[in-house]
């Protein structure tokens, strides 16, 4: 069984504050929701947290990258076995940040246990922002991957193929959030185009159910597995 | 597009709704920005600024928190706090994306929260496109 998109959504704060909160509605009960977030640095890096409006927090960070110059932080979030109703989910600050972005992603058909699979983050200055292969590298057809990056400007990078768009906000962040469902298990690496300049980008892939191992080999006699290979 | 303003206010700790309006039809996003200088950190004062979506179904709820005038990326202080929403898309069992566009059914509410009042901001404007 393949990831679908469900449904996604954004907001975008330009202003100093703790918390910024995007709605979704209907969600399904066992859905993966994959959470993009981007912010200021000057800040700091660190105290930051995503929750419901039930106040239930995320399952994970993902992966995240911190930006050198760029000024602007990205992290991928996400809720495992997720659901459901009409929800908003926020991005929590502390100490309180400016440039704030959060774009959210509900899909159906990942695994319920444990979906988080490779991760990659990097940070650089050329025209094309990429986050790197994912690793691990994925193995399971059907799995979907989000990729966010962000530049501290008032131009977004740009989403490039074979992702889809998720929300751009270029407000003075600079944020880009795409994603991708992979029919065939293949090496991610989440990619964008902009003008040269810093930036910061990361992708982390979500996997289906695990098709499960092919059984060992049947012995007529009943003998362990392992006595049967000696005797061939 | 439409631009709506919203007046000058003292807003008092609590909830105060300063905008209650149909939506016109094609919406997909919509910006509120306010005034902010009237807001002391130093004190724990901050304004959350709520914009209810309400499609005759669903109530979609987008806020932010905002703790004051600040500092943009040139350093150059600012007194005007944005939100910034995106409605999004649904997609369907074929994987077509359907972007949420509001229809005339549609109305917004803009709720400011003042998590320690008084705070006097001169207002500013909703913005829906």
């Amino acid at each position: 069984m393949a990831i679908t998109r469900v449904q996604k959504g954004g907001t975008s704060a330009i202003g100093s504050g703790a918390t910024l909160g995007v709605a979704l509605t209907g969600v399904a009960a066992a859905s993966l929701l994959a959470i993009g977030t981007s912010f200021d640095t000057t800040g700091g890096t660190t105290g930051t947290s995503i929750t419901d409006d039930l106040s239930v927090a995320a399952t994970g960070k993902a992966t995240s990258n911190p930006g050198t110059a760029a000024a602007q932080a990205v992290e991928i979030w996400y809720y495992a076995n997720y659901g459901g109703g009409n929800r908003t989910i926020t991005l929590n600050n502390s100490p309180a940040k400016t440039f704030r972005a959060i774009a959210v992603v509900e899909t159906a058909g990942a695994d319920t246990v444990s979906p988080l699979g490779g991760v990659a983050n990097t940070a650089g200055t050329s025209a094309a922002p990429a986050s790197g292969n994912i690793s691990p590298a994925p193995t399971l057809n059907g799995g979907y991957a989000l990729g966010v990056a962000a530049n501290a400007t008032t131009t977004a990078p740009v989403f490039a193929s074979p992702f889809a768009d998720v929300f751009s906000s270029a407000l003075g962040d600079g944020m880009d959030a795409e994603d991708l469902l992979q029919s065939v298990a293949a090496n991610i690496s989440a990619t964008w185009t902009q003008a040269s300049g810093n930036w910061a980008a990361c992708c982390a892939g979500f996997n289906p159910p695990s098709a499960g191992n092919p059984p060992p080999p049947l012995d007529l006699m009943h003998r362990p597995f392992w006595q049967s290979l000696i005797t061939q | 597009m439409a631009t709506i303003p919203v007046g000058a206010h003292t807003f008092q700790t609590g909830d105060t709704i300063v905008q209650n309006a149909a939506m016109p039809a094609g919406i997909t996003s919509a910006v509120l920005a306010l005034d902010v200088s009237g807001i002391n950190k130093a004190i724990g004062q901050s304004l959350v600024f709520n914009v209810f979506v309400n499609d005759g179904v669903n109530v979609r709820q987008y806020y932010a928190s905002f703790d004051g005038p600040w500092l943009n990326k040139q350093g150059v202080l600012q007194n005007t706090s944005t939100l910034s929403i995106s409605f999004g898309s649904t997609f369907d069992a074929n994987g077509v994306e359907h972007p949420i566009v509001s229809t005339t059914s549609w109305s917004s509410k803009v709720v400011i929260t003042a998590t320690a009042g008084p705070i006097t901001s001169s207002g500013g404007n909703l913005t829906l496109s």
